[in-house]
């Protein structure tokens, strides 16, 4: 991620108003999916903390937190859920122009 | 002469007063010209499976775009090895056309609300139309770049120096629109 050289709603309409109605009955309950944002250069911090704030209704300071791990660590989990429920959220984050994938957790 | 600065000011609702100077929404008018050309690079394949034949209903495409533009634009959501690779391909079959889709919208909004004058409103659809095309046109002008955390390199050409001020400045505005919808100016 980057700065702004000096110094989202509608991201996808038919994506944000679904919710995860159909868990998977078959689903190791004790190893949830995760959805990682990785870093990039290009995303200036100031849009992913808007993005993580809007997609997933985050506080400022948590979507921050999370920004500054993915800018330092290289990659931070930002939900975890049923599979289909990961899914979506990464399907909403590329909407957004973030780097995201999902898997089940380790 | 009056000399217009580029500014945009949030109403608090999601929606945006923005003035351009005329010069800039003439260059951004011709960045989003070319960059819809990029958007519509690989048309979609023409249906292959009977049962689309049969229902009319598109799947998407199952392989990766070719083009590194659109690779960063549509990245694969499951690494190479989930499902043996299975994973990634169902997720872009299922997805691509609505991302590409949703692409191609917003670039094709902001280039309507640049024709219109030095200043315009934007209600907040079309706020985040702008906030997204920017941003895809920045990782697509990024990806030519090969823009990394390092120091930027001494540019090899003047069309090179002037993909780096046309980065830059997308870079200012989409700061400017973000400062605009609430985001901290200090980021």
């Amino acid at each position: 991620m980057t700065q702004a050289p000096t110094a989202p709603e509608r991201l996808d309409p038919s994506l944000g108003s679904q919710t995860d109605s159909q868990a998977d009955e078959v689903e190791d309950l004790s190893r949830p999916w995760i959805t990682i944002v990785w870093n990039d250069p290009v995303n200036l911090m100031s849009y992913v903390v808007y993005v993580l704030q809007k997609l997933f209704g985050y506080s400022r300071e948590k979507s921050t937190k999370l920004m500054l791990d993915v800018h330092h660590k290289g990659r931070a989990v930002v939900s975890s859920g049923t599979r289909e429920k990961m899914e979506i959220d990464v399907a909403r984050l590329h909407a957004a122009g973030l780097w995201a994938t999902l898997q089940q957790d380790d | 002469m009056v000399t217009i600065r580029p500014s945009f000011r949030g109403h608090g609702d999601g929606s945006v007063t923005v003035r351009l100077p005329s010069w800039l929404r003439s260059l951004l008018r011709g960045q989003f010209e070319e960059f819809a050309e990029v958007l519509d690079g690989e048309a979609p394949d023409e249906p292959r499976d009977p049962l689309e034949a049969l229902t009319g209903l598109r799947a998407g495409p199952v392989r990766p775009p070719a083009d590194p533009i659109l690779r960063r634009l549509r990245p694969d959501a499951y690494a190479s090895d989930v499902d043996g690779g299975q994973a990634a391909v169902d997720f872009r079959r299922f997805t691509e056309l609505d991302l590409a889709a949703l692409q191609r919208q917003r670039v094709l909004s902001i280039r309507e609300t640049l024709s219109e004058g030095d200043k315009f409103d934007l209600s907040p659809g079309q706020a985040q139309d702008w906030l997204g095309a920017l941003n895809d046109l920045r990782l697509a002008i990024g990806t030519v770049l090969d823009v990394s955390e390092e120091p930027e390199p001494v540019p090899d050409s003047d069309e090179e120096a002037r993909a780096y001020e046309i980065y830059h400045l997308l870079g200012n505005l989409q700061h400017m629109l973000l400062v605009a919808l609430g985001a901290p100016p200090d980021l």
